[in-house]
């Protein structure tokens, strides 16, 4: 799909979506806008984009409005997958298959069928250097822990999925999710810097290489004008001035790679895009977790999208873990992953 | 014994269950690796490579060795046709020894070469070459070809490094000590690994442990915002946002995102590619060197433009001289919409160090050089510095060189018509100032390229050429197609009533001797402003001598007494002779006046005679100057004009020019033109210059014109002639001297022969500056 088309399809899904009638006419698009929708555009109720028409560029002021206007709020959907069947049995090897306490034991105890959400995040960054890159990346979070569900992102789709009316949304959902928010974008941005990891070498490889020629010219430069001193026409007054200026070299050659490291480094921000909230029916399993002498119950739950269970979150850091340590703290037990552990 | 037992049952147990934990973790591997690629090979014939591409990378976290990742990455990056995907799945089977054909190898030599990875290309080539026998599959000619050159191009390239660093060039390709292991790729080479392969080991230079700082941060307020607020939206809603995203993704410089943001703005396609090519090629650090009048101010702020628009730029100081700073700042605001701040605004006289710290910044560069701004300037940290004219930074050994080099810039722009003026060494310290090292040092460069008793011939020509190319651009009028029509200038020597004329000795008398009594800079700047005025008219020079008049001293006194007797005069010879000649000319024209007073007086007199015309000034707002020009455009007789008339708007559809009053700086009197003159003029252009006789201004026409053609060089040009005079003295501040030095006719007259003669040389000399610059660059710098 060319970028004009490309812009066309989304000029027409955007009018769509925010109250407008759209035509499509071969490589034109005519439209007709709500009138605060004109109005937020500066455009006519009545207008055309495309061949013959008003065009619309990349870059241009009508498009970048559209996408403020698609974009200025993350929008947040709700919905709830349905699965045919929980599993009944065999959490036991799921639990020893999906967890390692290393300095405990642990030992299931009841499953209960019960449902919990998931905030499936969707995250916007942009990484700015001496050009600039962007991306999108998803991350699945439970919302009541603020694990990090991996594989949940992938394979919701594939389940039959209904959406709320945003008017109907059920009362499941908790209120405060801030740090469940938080959980997902510090993995969105661990994740955004895997996918960029090319662009981040690269951009240490044109570092270094210009500081080493940086360093080779000013070392070069000492040099000669080192050299230099030594002949033989060369007044006293002269020499002075040139040994200035050679002990100005390291200076200048230290301003230079200064901005060099300025040129090069990467500002990378990541912002939520949107998100959908999902109420799922999962599996609750109490654990009896023994450590020493101490004795703790925790919850896991059996997730039917990943058809695992969902990693627990380290109660120091906060950080998503499949392996727990467990540290004895005021007389009980918290769950710690190996660096808090 | 028992308890011996009970251990051993205990050992047994416990190896019993790590090998059913082993054998679950197997089938559960087994059985997500039947999952991921079940679901991979569904993704794949659904044609969703994105999707295919995350299951191929969860498989790689899980068995990264296995063959059938490798399998899966190059399927996903052949079938969506994505070559850095494409790279990556062959790097990996590279590492990981799953290549099996010969061309997946060349392959993967060209995708290296493309990425300029230098290691993995030598480690392929090796590869190729000593264990050519472990790959299946014959080479196609194309890819044979391929090889041949990449091989080329790299032991080119080591020839040249291994030069660089002093040691001698590297025997033929080594042969690898170990043959079993498939090869690592590492960011350095082991000591020991290269060791009786002739060449030197590679030392660990500081620089090798460097790394870029990422500073990374996190929002999560607009969704905590809304989640607080309690909104809810429709899946559709989600869908556009996120296709809005991927719409605005900015990544390549293909398509310029700026260009539909300017106005009244026709840039050329050699204008667009260039810009491109400074930010593409050479990340935003370059010499842009086209030829006069081709656009060198566009494509300057196309790249400014484009840089802002992606968020890379923020800050930004651009360098002119003087005499542009308005223009500068016009064109900024009135064609590309930015909004900066000047050394003529009041912000610089109030506060100046207020100033230093604004964003986006336009300055003379006499000015920033000054000892008194210099420190603050230089502890700026730009992102983008764009210096117009840079071959006044052609001397390493002045302060407008020191000053930039100076400078805390990320990107660099130097717009020059002319690098080279004098000798190669002014390129030397152009290109220094974008890249230290990019010509080695001094003395490398001039033992490498100029040849001994003739610094304008480079020897080593191509190499230097090869060089260069890698930091400038030079657009010729022949390769962009870009030809202007002719331009003629008449003189109209008009000669003044009695009184005018009493008048103007009187405030020449004047002038003359404040000028000789004071040694203060401003009094006799404000003095040569004083003059300027008396050659519009009188009523101009009537309100400067009013405020000279505020002195209350003798100076004031007399100033007065001919601000009083300008006030009484009514006649004005030259308006009457304009408006006979606008009367006889059958087309619309441009009539440019430099002050207000002398415009007003016009227009009453147009108005009076029944001349058809429509007024133009700096005051007015933007709204209004648009309806101006359109009124003209729609078939007005006469666009009445103060100095800044037109500046950002497209009057190219007339072609006939008078310029009421002259200004003293031949620069404004180009930029006068420079409103018709330009890209866009179809018909030969007209100028017809107005002065009174005896006057200051005939004496400027005569040596700008009779004797160095002004009028019939390019746009331009007369900038680049301007330049070689010796010393830094403005043109206008040289006239002004000569003038009040020389109180006698016949010593006034030598003295303005020997500055005619002056600028004849330097225009002898930028010919011949021209004629070297074509010969050393040719077209082959261009787009």
């Amino acid at each position: 799909m060319d970028s004009q088309e490309r812009v066309l399809r989304f000029a027409q899904r955007f009018v769509e979506c925010f109250g407008g009638v759209t035509e499509r006419e071969g490589q034109a698009l005519k439209v007709l806008l709500p009138s605060q929708l004109a109005q937020s555009l500066e455009l006519p109720e009545e207008t055309a984009f495309g061949e013959g028409q008003m065009p619309l560029p990349l870059g241009s002021p009508v498009l970048d409005r559209m996408i403020h206007a698609a974009t200025a709020s993350p929008p947040v959907v709700f919905g709830q997958i349905s699965t045919e069947y929980l599993k009944k049995a065999g959490f036991a090897q799921i639990l020893l298959r999906d967890f390692s306490f290393p300095n405990s034991r642990v030992s299931l105890g009841q499953t209960a069928d019960t449902r919990t959400t998931y905030l499936l995040l969707y995250a916007h960054y942009t990484a700015l250097s001496d050009e600039r890159k962007e991306g999108q990346v998803q991350v699945a979070v439970q919302e009541k822990t603020g694990a990090v569900v991996e594989g949940f992102e992938d394979n919701w789709i594939w389940f039959p999925c209904t959406f709320f009316d945003p008017d109907n949304v059920p009362a499941h959902f908790p209120k405060d999710i801030s740090s469940a928010v938080q959980a997902g974008l510090i993995r969105a941005k661990a994740l955004a810097l895997q996918d960029l990891a090319d662009f981040i070498e690269s951009m240490h490889r044109r570092l270094r290489r210009d500081v080493r020629h940086t360093r080779e010219y000013y070392q070069a430069l000492e040099k000669e004008m080192t050299a230099g001193l030594n002949h033989p026409t060369l007044g006293e007054a002269q020499k002075a001035e040139r040994l200035t200026k050679i002990r100005a070299l390291p200076d200048e050659a230290a301003r230079k790679i200064e901005d060099l490291q300025r040129k090069y480094e990467i500002r990378l921000t990541v912002r939520p895009s949107g998100a959908i909230r999902l109420l799922v029916g999962v599996v609750q399993a109490m654990v009896t977790v023994q450590h020493r002498q101490w004795q703790r119950m925790v919850s896991l739950f059996w997730n039917p999208v990943t058809r695992a269970f969902d990693p627990l979150v380290c109660e120091s850091c906060g950080a998503s873990m499949h392996t727990v340590y467990c540290r004895a703290e005021d007389g009980r037990i918290a769950l710690c992953c190996r660096d808090c552990g | 014994m028992a308890e011996d037992k009970e251990l051993k049952r205990k050992r047994k147990r416990k190896e019993k269950q790590a090998q059913r934990r082993a054998a679950k973790d197997r089938a559960v591997k087994v059985y997500r690796t039947e999952e991921l690629s079940s679901l991979f090979t569904q993704y794949l014939n659904a044609g969703q490579f994105d999707a295919a591409w995350l299951v191929a990378q969860k498989l790689r976290k899980s068995s990264p060795t296995a063959p059938l990742v490798y399998e899966m990455l190059y399927l996903c990056g052949v079938y969506s046709g994505n070559r850095e995907r494409l790279y990556e799945a062959l790097r990996f089977g590279f590492e990981h020894g799953h290549i099996k054909a010969k061309s997946s190898l060349v392959h993967l030599l060209a995708l290296a070469d493309y990425y300029n990875n230098v290691h993995l290309m030598e480690q392929v080539l090796e590869t190729l070459e000593t264990k050519k026998s472990s790959f299946v599959g014959k080479l196609e000619k194309k890819e044979r070809e391929k090889l041949a050159e990449v091989k080329q191009r790299l032991s080119a390239r080591q020839a040249h490094r291994e030069k660089q660093a002093g040691q001698p060039p590297p025997p033929s390709p080594p042969v690898a000590t170990k043959e079993a292991e498939a090869p690592h790729m590492a960011e350095t080479q082991d000591v020991g690994a290269e060791e009786g392969n002739g060449r030197e080991p590679a030392s660990r230079k500081p620089e090798d442990s460097l790394k870029v700082s990422v500073h990374a941060e996190i929002d999560p307020h607009p969704l905590l915002d809304v989640l607080q607020a309690g909104m809810a939206a429709p899946k559709e809603r989600l869908d556009v946002a996120l296709e809005a995203l991927q719409v605005s993704f900015q990544s390549t410089y293909d398509e310029l995102l700026c260009l539909s943001t300017l106005t009244d703005v026709d840039s050329y396609w050699y204008q667009q590619e260039t810009a491109r090519k400074v930010m593409k090629h050479f990340r935003g650090r370059a010499i842009l060197a086209d030829e006069v009048g081709l656009g060198k101010t566009i494509e300057a702020c196309l790249v400014l433009k484009e840089y802002m628009v992606r968020g890379l730029v923020k800050k930004a100081l651009i360098l002119v001289p003087s005499a542009l700073v308005n223009q500068w700042q016009a064109e900024l605001r009135d064609k590309f919409g930015l909004h900066f701040v000047s050394t003529n605004d009041d912000l610089f006289k109030q506060d100046p160090a207020g100033f230093w710290k604004q964003p986006l910044v336009v300055a003379s560069l006499q000015t920033a050089r000054t000892a008194r701004h210099f420190d603050a300037v230089t502890s700026r940290f730009d992102d983008l510095v764009i210096v117009d004219e840079a071959h006044h930074l052609k001397n390493h050994t002045t302060a407008n060189w020191k000053l930039v080099n100076n400078l805390h810039k990320t990107f660099l722009l130097l717009l020059t018509a002319t690098p080279v003026q004098n000798n190669l060494e002014e390129l030397y310290n152009l290109v220094t100032l974008l890249k230290p090292g990019h010509l080695q040092t001094r003395k490398a460069f001039k033992e490498q390229f100029v040849a001994r008793g003739n610094p304008f011939d480079p020897i080593n020509r191509d190499k230097l050429r090869a060089l260069l190319q890698e930091v400038m651009v030079r657009n010729t009028r022949s390769v962009a197609q870009v030809q202007l029509p002719p331009r003629f200038a008449t003189t109209v020597q008009v000669e003044p009533s009695s009184a005018e004329k009493a008048f103007d000795e009187a405030v020449h008398a004047f002038v003359r001797h404040e000028a000789a009594q004071s040694a203060s800079g401003l009094l006799k700047q404000q003095l040569r402003k004083v003059l300027e005025a008396a050659g519009s008219s009188p009523y101009a020079a009537a309100g400067l001598l009013e405020n000279l008049a505020r002195h209350g001293n003798g100076l004031g006194r007399q100033a007065a007494s001919l601000a009083k007797e300008a006030r009484s005069l009514h006649e004005m010879a030259k308006a009457r002779r304009v408006v006979e000649l606008v009367r006889a000319i059958a087309e619309p024209v441009i009539l440019f006046v430099n002050y207000r007073a002398t415009l007003e007086a016009l227009r009453q007199m147009f108005a009076k005679r029944g001349v058809d015309h429509v007024v133009f000034t700096g005051g007015m707002t933007n709204e209004q100057k648009k309806e101006a020009v359109e009124t003209f455009r729609k078939g007005r007789r006469v666009f009445l004009s103060t100095g800044t008339g037109g500046e950002g708007h497209n009057l190219q559809f007339c072609h006939t020019l008078i310029n009421y009053d002259l200004p003293w700086n031949p620069m404004e009197i180009e930029q006068r033109i420079g409103r018709l003159h330009r890209i866009g003029q179809r018909h030969p252009v007209q100028v017809y210059n107005f002065c009174a006789a005896g006057s200051i201004e005939e004496r400027i026409l005569d040596v700008l014109d009779r004797k160095i053609n002004m009028f019939e060089l390019v746009v331009g040009e007369i900038d680049m002639i301007l330049g070689r005079l010796q010393g830094e003295k403005e043109f206008a501040e040289m006239v002004f001297d000569l003038w009040v030095t020389h109180g006698d006719e016949a010593s006034r007259e030598k003295a303005f022969e020997a500055l005619a003669t002056r600028l004849k040389k330097a225009r002898t000399a930028y010919e011949k500056t021209k004629a070297l610059d074509e010969k050393l660059f040719q077209d082959d710098f261009g787009t």
